[in-house]
């Protein structure tokens, strides 16, 4: 009887520090993601009132210089082009190299090769570079 | 002092051993974990925690097995030092995984993930498994004293 009784004790045991270790972490997780979660159960944690004694007061503080939404489009679209035209460059293929035969090794110059930050779209694109077109990726690394 | 020795290991049962093993399972686990995440493109998510839980459970299982009385705790403490080490891991890691398991999950996701990542969940589930049956496990023979 005290043999099962130690042995109970213990998978409790066992079993209760399992699930709080558990608790305490997703809680964490959760509390770090909360307008994730909020989002994906669509639950509301904040409203609008109206106040009734502002009406008939101008209360928008960032007035749109645009009449429609559809202007406000045209205009983004042009602006995207503008920034796609000034970013853009255009590349001289001396000697062929392009387009890159697999296993040549690339290096990446930028900010964020120096401080990568592997998470997103830019691990996916080391992923499918690395892994799928059999590129060897050269990151440069802080000393 | 050899004698001690080879009488020390005499007295002790297969609980002990496996209780041992778990304890070199967490040598092993801080080693990759470190060398894992010790170079400049993963700094940003080592858990130093992790790694400091992982030793005090290292420490706590070696001492704890040295004398007979405190044996019995050992893989208790083991095993409750290296959970707090997994859930470190798990709170500075858990952005990884679900980034790389988001919509989907194939085994091809799963091995080719970063063997960092990979080698201590597999290593951490080892070490709960023999961990907590060495919990249930006598750490010395019946009838044998010192």
């Amino acid at each position: 009887m005290k043999k099962l009784l130690t042995l109970s004790s213990k998978i409790l045991l066992i079993v209760t520090t399992f699930l709080l270790g558990m608790i305490i972490l997703i809680d964490v997780i959760l509390i770090e993601n909360a307008s994730a979660v909020n989002t994906f159960f669509n639950s509301v944690t904040q409203r609008i009132e109206k106040d009734e004694s502002a009406a008939g007061k101008d209360s928008y503080y960032y007035k749109s210089s645009f009449k429609s939404v559809k202007e406000l489009k045209k205009n983004g679209a042009a602006y995207v082009e503008a920034v796609v035209a000034e970013g853009a460059t255009l590349l001289k293929n001396n000697n062929n190299v392009l387009p890159l035969e697999k296993d040549k090794e690339v290096s990446l110059f930028s900010t964020s090769s120096v401080d990568p930050v592997l998470t997103g779209t830019q691990l996916v694109a080391i992923y499918f570079a690395n892994e799928i077109a059999g590129f060897a990726i050269h990151l440069l690394h802080k000393k | 002092m050899l004698e001690k020795i080879k009488v020390f290991f005499k007295e002790k049962s297969i609980g002990f051993y496996v209780a041992l093993s778990v304890v070199v399972l967490s040598i092993i686990q801080v080693i990759i974990y470190s060398v894992a995440f010790g170079n400049s493109l993963w700094e940003k998510y080592i858990s130093w925690q992790s790694i400091l839980f992982s030793i005090i459970a290292i420490v706590l299982g070696i001492g704890l097995s040295i004398f007979k009385v405190t044996s019995k705790y050992a893989p208790s403490g083991v095993v409750l030092f290296e959970f707090l080490a997994f859930l470190m891991f798990a709170r500075f890691g858990y952005i990884y995984f679900s980034e790389l398991f988001f919509r989907r999950i194939s085994a091809k996701l799963i091995f080719g993930m970063y063997y960092g990542y990979l080698w201590n969940a597999i290593i951490s589930l080892l070490i709960f498994g023999l961990g907590i049956v060495s919990i249930f496990m006598k750490q010395s023979k019946e009838g044998v004293s010192a």
